[in-house]
């Protein structure tokens, strides 16, 4: 079966080329793109799923965490709660350095206890204990050319030290610097407040409780399910959007190359069923061959384009002077199953029409069939 | 002859264009084992129509089809009883042209039969029709007789009781008609099958056992040949 359909697809050899090439390029560039997003959305939810933080509080009508602003006094009014068992702020900004990128800046108050829920493990020297020292995540230092014992300068007056260099499960943490939380409330201007709070409870079953009366009695935050953050942000919901309207994209764009290379051959296949039915195939064998004809193509092009995402993220890469903080090195193995399941859908949907079309036919008609 | 027939055809009638053109009507015919058949005509007359019918590549507006006294209308996998029982050949070879020939032969062979035993039956069969050299060729790269020996060998394939020729010899030269109509008659006289075919060589249709004349859709004339051949002596 296999080696008929390879057969088929060099009935026209360059149309079965242009087709193929067409589809490495919708499906590298999906690759492209969902490597930005996914990778962001699959990054959030490791940060927030692990390790029993329940619910997140940031003030309410913040656009990203970026811009969420806590006052120091609400949240010891916070800490006084006795279901919250442990109450973690988190502060985070951008700054640019260096005149060339901008940086996230993560403020972390107690760094050895969330070091394991972030992944995060010193390549190279020690965590900060003296002010003015900083710890670069591995990308920074890489695409700055920094090293250990650098001076990183975070604005006006603040040179900071690098204290250690470290990698993480996150793509955005390894592009950002992280410094104890006084220290980056200092660097960004925001002495008496913080970002976000990640709570943790005695009892799991609370949390819906908590989260009410959160909401009810301090009308300037919103306590949120963690694992529901995202949804609470415009911005990172538009780039879920985002995420979404491309694979639908990536589906109507390779459908409509792929249905078109079939229609084309239309009248070659509806000869083709006629004499296969003439000796003895049966119209599902017909159609299978002709859905696994597309399968190849498809499956080759899913294939061929997450490879070509590689080179191309390296070139994007490099082509970016800043630290790109959503940009992976390469493209996350799950996204080739993407990207495969999607080749089986085109598939199936593009070749199916068309191999039923062909293979309606008596037999005998088929085998007249003109145009 | 009191056997029963391998085919019987009972007031069969075919009609195209809704009704308009009427390609067959009053088809009444009896075609008996381990022999050979040559249904002759002007053109248009429906033979074609009526080996279509009789191959089960189309459908009867009226009448029945038997095969060893079985309706037609009981087939329910007519790919399957196609593949089974009847070769066939066309006037066109139609061998899949992006093919080889030996994928095109063992394309229609039996797919329970197991991967060595189709290749060796199909080269076994090119052999025998002169084109095992040719084997690993396209179908469309080689000549027009060969594509139709090729064809032959396709219809040989799975040994069907009943080989059915749409004129055969109709697209090549005469040194091919002959090789073609040895080979078919070859095969049907070592297997035991039934041979029917569509000619306007009437060289052919006297090597026949039964000559059956066609005209305006209607079966005209049903000769044993040997009192054909005795007929026009006198
Ligand atoms: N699909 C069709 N649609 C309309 N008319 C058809 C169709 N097939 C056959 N006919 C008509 O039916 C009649 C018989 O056609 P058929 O092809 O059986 O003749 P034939 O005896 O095989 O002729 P030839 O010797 O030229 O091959 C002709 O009048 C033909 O025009
Ligand atoms: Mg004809």
């Amino acid at each position: 079966m296999f080696r008929y359909a390879f057969r088929n697809l060099l009935r026209s050899p360059l149309r079965s080329l242009f087709t193929l090439v067409s589809i490495i390029t919708i499906m590298a560039l999906y690759v492209l793109l969902q490597s930005v997003t996914s990778t962001f959305e699959q990054e959030l939810e490791r940060l927030f799923s692990h390790d029993g933080v329940e619910i997140i509080v940031q003030s309410r009508y913040a656009a990203t965490p970026v811009t969420s602003s806590i006052k120091a006094e609400i949240v010891d009014r916070l800490r006084s709660d006795e279901r919250i068992a442990a109450l973690e702020p988190l502060i985070v900004g951008r700054k640019r350095v260096a005149n060339r990128a901008s940086l996230f800046i993560f403020g972390i108050d107690d760094l050895a206890r969330v070091q394991s829920r972030l992944g995060m493990h010193l390549r190279d020297g020690h965590l900060f204990h003296q002010p003015n020292e900083e710890l670069v995540g591995e990308k920074t230092a890489q695409k700055l050319g920094l090293k250990l014992g650098d001076m990183l300068t975070l604005g006006e007056g603040e040179h900071m030290r690098i204290a250690g260099l470290f990698g993480s499960w996150l793509q955005f943490l390894d592009a950002a610097v992280v410094l104890p939380l006084a220290e980056a409330q200092r660097v960004l201007g925001k002495s008496a407040e913080v970002s976000l709070l990640l709570l943790r409870l005695h009892q799991n079953e609370e949390a819906s409780e908590v989260m009410e009366a959160i909401n009810r009695d301090f009308p300037e935050l919103t306590a949120v399910d963690a694992l529901s953050l995202p949804d609470q942000f415009g911005a990172i919901k538009t780039l879920y959007r985002f995420g979404e309207i491309v694979a639908i994209l990536t589906l109507i764009m390779s459908f409509a190359v792929m249905f078109n290379t079939f229609l084309l051959s239309g009248l070659e296949r509806t000869r083709e069923a006629g004499i296969l039915s003439a000796i003895g195939w049966s119209r599902g064998r017909i159609v299978m061959l002709m859905v696994l004809e597309a399968a190849m193509l498809c499956i080759g092009g899913a294939v061929g384009g997450f490879l070509l995402a590689f080179p191309l993220l390296m070139l994007l890469e490099q082509s970016f002077g800043e630290v790109y903080m959503y940009l992976p090195d390469a493209p996350s193995l799950f996204l080739l199953w993407h990207a495969l399941g999607m080749a089986v859908v085109i598939a199936l949907l593009s070749a199916l029409y068309p191999a039923l079309y062909a293979t309606r036919l008596a037999v005998a008609e088929a085998l007249r069939y003109e145009s | 002859m009191n056997r029963e027939p391998l085919i019987c055809l009972h007031n069969v009638a075919k009609r195209f264009d809704r009704g308009e053109t009427v390609a067959l009507e009053q088809i009444n015919l009896r075609l008996h084992s381990e022999r050979f058949y040559a249904l002759c005509g002007p053109s248009g007359c429906g033979k074609s129509t009526l080996l279509h019918l009789i191959g089960l590549l189309e459908w009867p507006d009226e009448g029945e089809i038997f095969y060893e006294g079985r309706s037609y209308r009981t087939i329910t996998e007519h790919a399957r009883f196609r593949r089974e029982s009847i070769g066939f050949v066309f006037q066109f070879h139609h061998l899949i042209p992006v093919w080889t020939l030996k994928e095109n032969m063992v394309a229609a062979m039996l797919p329970e039969c197991s991967g060595d035993n189709r290749e060796h039956r199909a080269l076994e069969l090119l052999d025998r029709v002169g084109l095992a050299h040719r084997a690993k060729a396209l179908a469309r790269d080689i000549s027009g007789g060969e594509r139709q020996r090729g064809a032959i060998a396709r219809a040989l394939v799975n040994r069907p009781k009943l080989i059915i020729a749409d004129e055969p010899t109709g697209n090549v030269d005469s040194v091919n008609a002959m090789r073609i109509m040895k080979l078919l008659q070859g095969y049907a006289l070592e297997e035991k099958a039934t041979l029917l075919i569509a000619t306007h060589d009437e060289g052919i249709a006297l090597s026949a056992d039964v000559r059956i004349g066609m005209q305006d859709g209607r079966i005209e004339s049903f000769k044993e040949m040997h009192d054909y051949c005795s007929s026009k002596d006198q």
